[in-house]
């Protein structure tokens, strides 16, 4: 399919797949084409600028090498009188209604127009007459900025919004001469995916308010970095200037994230600069004090925990340690040395890094076998991908565009299974909807129709849009693992019947609930695994954390990016845990709930500052450069870590980033030989390299949940019938619930309030009003909410958001599935 | 295409000059072959014919309107406007 040919451009020689467009094969020969409205991010070529004509032999008019293909023994000239003559006429046509305000423009000095101007335009115009006028600049949204005299009409920002993210908002309004941009019912453009426009616009006509003004393009400079704001862990590049971040732009890597950015990633930048931004260490209530006596106090406080009644000491991990650490928003080399920390350092092998539980080594390593994960990028040419238990949008939002991108382009197949509705839902051949906490009975049933056909099965459409495709990728969320152990199994056994472990272009492909969740579990923050998941004393999951430290049994906690009191179910457990433990260190970016029960706070860089690697949920390892200053007194944390285990009696020989990636790499064996230069600007796959043949080999079939994860027993599965029946509660991490609205304060318009989602059916039942106010409550746990009523959504469910500022789901979470009951405020139950 | 609307606007306002007529003429030829929209085609074709085929009457009409402009401005105020 992919022939080669050779054509000529300008006298050279240059070697073209069929089907490519002319202007990409004369990029790669290096002679440039301008264009203003061609970008194959966008999909297929529209022609609308006229910018890239070109003279093609034989050929009477001239074409536009944007939209033409190329053929074998093609003769094409891009420099001919003919072409510069049209390329000029077109310059001067583009700027017939462009105003020349450039010195005040935000584009200027990295403006597409400027830039071919200078260099196919006609350097004057003859045009004397008045050029259009809008009123500008107009808010397109609450974060850009629309001038639309500026404005060349490209198509681009509507065709991203057309084709790319499909909320259809922003269309070409009027015709011809008057044509201009903007939402079709002149609302705000308001989509979590809008600020990519302000880097597709070739002109300045859209621009980011949280940019304007601020700095010209020879005041800043460009740093390559990640994102680690989700799990997406989409590349970008920090504008800085003065040493902050002023911008955050995409920086394209086909492999990771296509190179679009989630408003997330794109504003969030804005709230490393908070008040609530922890910047130097301090004690319990205290100001800041210097380091020294941080960590020494931090030393001093896990050296007491760990000695009181426990004698085992030395290097040996020993299960009756009453220390245990938690890690969340870490890099690997982190994550590494807290677990070195735990295990060497003071014996205990209660280290996690998920929010609750998960599923024990022996999954762990069936479900990270080499040849079962899938790439990113198989999404793009899978014949059928199925979604279990995760919405894309929420929680990984560049792979709803990814998989948007796989069903517009290459006709894939979408199969969704989740609790809760999702923004994929649309463009699915099957969406199945299991209560929430079912995934497990959802999967089993799958498993059951791939391999016995069975038709009746509610799984019966999902499995046959998987068994007739060729390649599957199943992306499935992390939070499945919260049923316990068999809803991973009863995975790795869908996985089997289809046989993705040996199809190219199949696999599974992970949505964790954290950044670097894969990152941290191969580095060793796990309980029941070290580094590389070698086999080592079992320890507690996070909820056995939780319970030990409230019934005494652990003393001290450290937590290393993680705010349980907002992130982890159950919060008042977890308070009054937090408030038993004798000494908690919380290593934090922002002050919170969390931090004013510390005993020692220490500062955590952001995603601009850190050196480190983290691990995309593909296995790809990519590097955070550090890209902005530090702000305060805060210290690199590899530094700070490698010093707390210094003063614990504990050397780990780390004195660098370099040194501690390396710690790392020899002691994660299927890492080994990875070094920067090896992850380089778009990271590598651990996956593709020989090392991989280290990992370690898939045991037989596991068992089903051990004892050790000790869920809770469903107390409560009710079903919804008759009146006032209480409805089973999901709940779900809305994309915009925590620090990243509330601290940032161009992105406060967007923190969302708790409601809960009840069907129509529901909320006739119990006389529920769309938008009204009710309590929800739960053994004695009530939250506020207001009434949402729902399509799409099942009988007997409700769902509401974890995270919020206030009337935070997780309040409601108990680790079992959990029923509410709803009640009118001021009445009686409704 | 608005530009030469604009253009022509002028030429019947008497207040091109010759030189217009040469960039109309210009302008015509490079929206032919060069725009996407049929709107620039269709319109270039016959207006760039008809500035090359019968430029003295556009000429004619140019001059007869700058008279009449150049009167109306030099005579009474009131008729301002009114002679175009």
């Amino acid at each position: 399919m992919s022939r080669e040919v050779t054509l000529i451009i300008d006298g050279r020689e240059v070697t073209a797949t069929e089907g490519e467009m002319l202007h990409d094969a004369a990029t790669r020969g290096d002679v440039e084409i301008p264009v203003f409205c061609y970008e194959p991010k966008l999909g297929e070529p529209v022609g609308a600028c006229r910018m890239c004509l070109v003279e093609v032999e034989g050929v009477p008019k001239l074409q536009t090498s944007c939209s033409t293909p190329v053929r074998d023994g093609m003769v094409v000239h891009t420099r001919t009188e003919q072409v510069k003559e049209a390329q000029s006429a077109v310059v001067e046509f583009l700027l017939v209604n462009h105003p020349l305000d450039c010195p005040v423009c935000d584009k200027g000095g990295e403006c597409p127009l400027q830039d071919i101007t200078m260099g196919w335009g006609p350097g004057k115009t003859r045009f004397t007459d008045d050029k259009r006028h809008f009123q500008k600049p107009l808010p397109l949204s609450p974060l850009v900025a629309i001038d639309r005299e500026r404005c060349i009409l490209c198509y681009r920002c509507v065709r991203f919004s057309q084709e790319v993210a499909e909320d259809e908002q922003l269309q070409l309004l009027e015709r011809g001469d008057r044509t201009f941009v903007g939402t079709f019912d002149d609302r705000p453009y308001v989509a979590p995916f809008h600020g990519n426009i302000t880097d597709l616009c070739p002109v300045g006509a859209l621009t980011s308010y949280t940019y304007r003004f601020r700095a010209r393009p020879w005041d800043i400079e460009q740093a390559g970095s990640v994102c680690t704001l989700c799990p997406s862990q989409c590349n970008v590049s920090f504008t800085v200037r003065d040493e902050e971040v002023k911008r955050v732009v995409a920086r394209d890597n086909p492999d990771v994230d296509d190179g679009w950015l989630c408003d997330r990633g794109r504003y969030g930048f804005e709230m490393f600069g908070a008040e609530e931004r922890v910047s130097a260490p301090r004690l319990r209530d205290g100001a800041p004090v210097e380091w020294p006596e941080a960590i020494a106090a931090a030393a001093e406080g896990l050296r007491r925990a760990s000695e009181i009644d426990h004698t085992g000491g030395g290097s040996k991990s020993d299960a009756s340690s009453r220390v245990a650490a938690i890690v969340g928003d870490a890099s690997n080399e982190e994550g590494y040395l807290v677990q070195r920390i735990m295990r060497e350092a003071l014996g205990s092998p209660h280290v996690e890094s998920r929010p609750s539980r998960g599923p024990s080594r022996g999954t762990l390593v069936q479900l990270s076998q080499p040849d079962l994960s899938a790439r990113v990028r198989d999404i793009d040419d899978a014949d059928a991908i199925l979604v279990v238990g995760t919405d894309p949008l929420h929680t990984s939002p560049i792979l709803d565009l990814r998989i948007r991108k796989a069903m517009r382009r290459n006709g894939a197949k979408l199969a969704l299974a989740t609790d809760r509705p999702t923004a994929l839902d649309g463009g699915a051949e099957a969406a199945t909807r299991y209560a929430p906490g079912e995934a497990t009975l959802f999967l089993s049933e799958l498993a059951a129709c791939l391999r016995l056909g069975n038709e009746g099965s509610t799984a019966a459409p999902v499995a046959e849009i998987l068994r007739e495709a060729e390649s599957v990728v199943i992306v499935w969320g992390e939070r499945i693992g919260r049923e316990g152990e068999e809803a991973l199994t009863t995975l790795l056994d869908v996985a089997e019947a289809l046989d993705l472990a040996g199809k190219d272009g199949s696999g599974l492909l992970e949505v964790p609930e954290l950044t670097n969740a894969r990152g941290l579990r191969e580095a060793g923050c796990l309980p029941d695994a070290g580094p590389g998941f070698s086999e080592s004393t079992p320890g507690k999951s996070t909820e056995e954390i939780r319970a030990a430290l409230e019934s005494g049994e652990l003393k001290s906690v450290v937590l290393f990016g993680v705010d349980p009191l907002r992130d982890f179910p159950d919060t008042e457990a977890w308070k009054r845990a937090l408030a038993a433990a004798d000494h908690l260190v919380v290593f934090s970016t922002f002050e919170n709930a969390t931090t004013a029960m510390a005993d020692v706070v220490l500062p955590l860089e952001t995603h601009a500052e850190k050196d480190g690697t983290v691990t995309h949920p593909d296995g790809r390892l990519q590097r955070v450069r550090p890209s902005a200053s530090r702000p305060g007194d805060i210290r690199p944390n590899w530094g700070v870590l490698a010093e707390l285990a210094l003063a614990l009696g504990h050397d780990t020989g780390i004195a660098s980033q370099p040194s501690a990636l390396a710690a790392l790499t020899e002691a994660v064996p299927f890492y080994s030989g990875i070094d920067d230069a090896v992850i380089s600007g778009r990271g590598i796959r651990w996956q593709d390299r020989d090392a991989a043949s280290s990992f370690p080999e898939a045991g037989p079939a596991v068992p089903a949940a051990s004892g050790t994860s000790g869920a809770p027993s469903p107390d409560t599965q009710p079903k919804a019938s008759g009146e006032g029946a209480p409805l089973v509660l999901g709940t779900y991490r809305d994309l915009w619930a925590g620090p990243i609205t509330e601290l940032n304060p161009p992105l406060k318009f967007l923190a969302p309030q708790q409601r809960i989602e009840v069907s129509l059916a529901d909320a006739e039942r119990l006389a529920l009003r769309n938008g009204e106010q009710v309590e929800v409550a739960q053994n004695g746990t009530t939250v506020l909410a207001k009434v949402a009523i729902t399509e799409r959504i099942q009988e007997g469910v409700c769902f509401l958001i974890e995270g919020t500022a206030e009337a935070n789901a997780n309040a409601l979470l108990n680790g079992g599935p959990v029923a509410v009951e709803i009640s009118k405020l001021g009445g009686g139950p409704a | 295409t608005n530009w030469t609307v604009k253009m022509l606007e002028r030429v019947v306002r008497g207040e091109a000059t010759p030189m217009d007529l040469d960039i109309v003429a210009s302008v015509q030829e490079n929206i032919i072959g060069h725009c996407l929209c049929v709107l620039g085609d269709s319109m270039a074709m016959p207006v760039g014919a008809m500035v090359r085929k019968f430029r003295q009457e556009f000429e004619n009409v140019m001059a007869a309107a700058e008279t009449s402009r150049i009167a109306a401005v030099q005579g009474a105020p009131e008729t301002l406007g009114a002679a175009t």
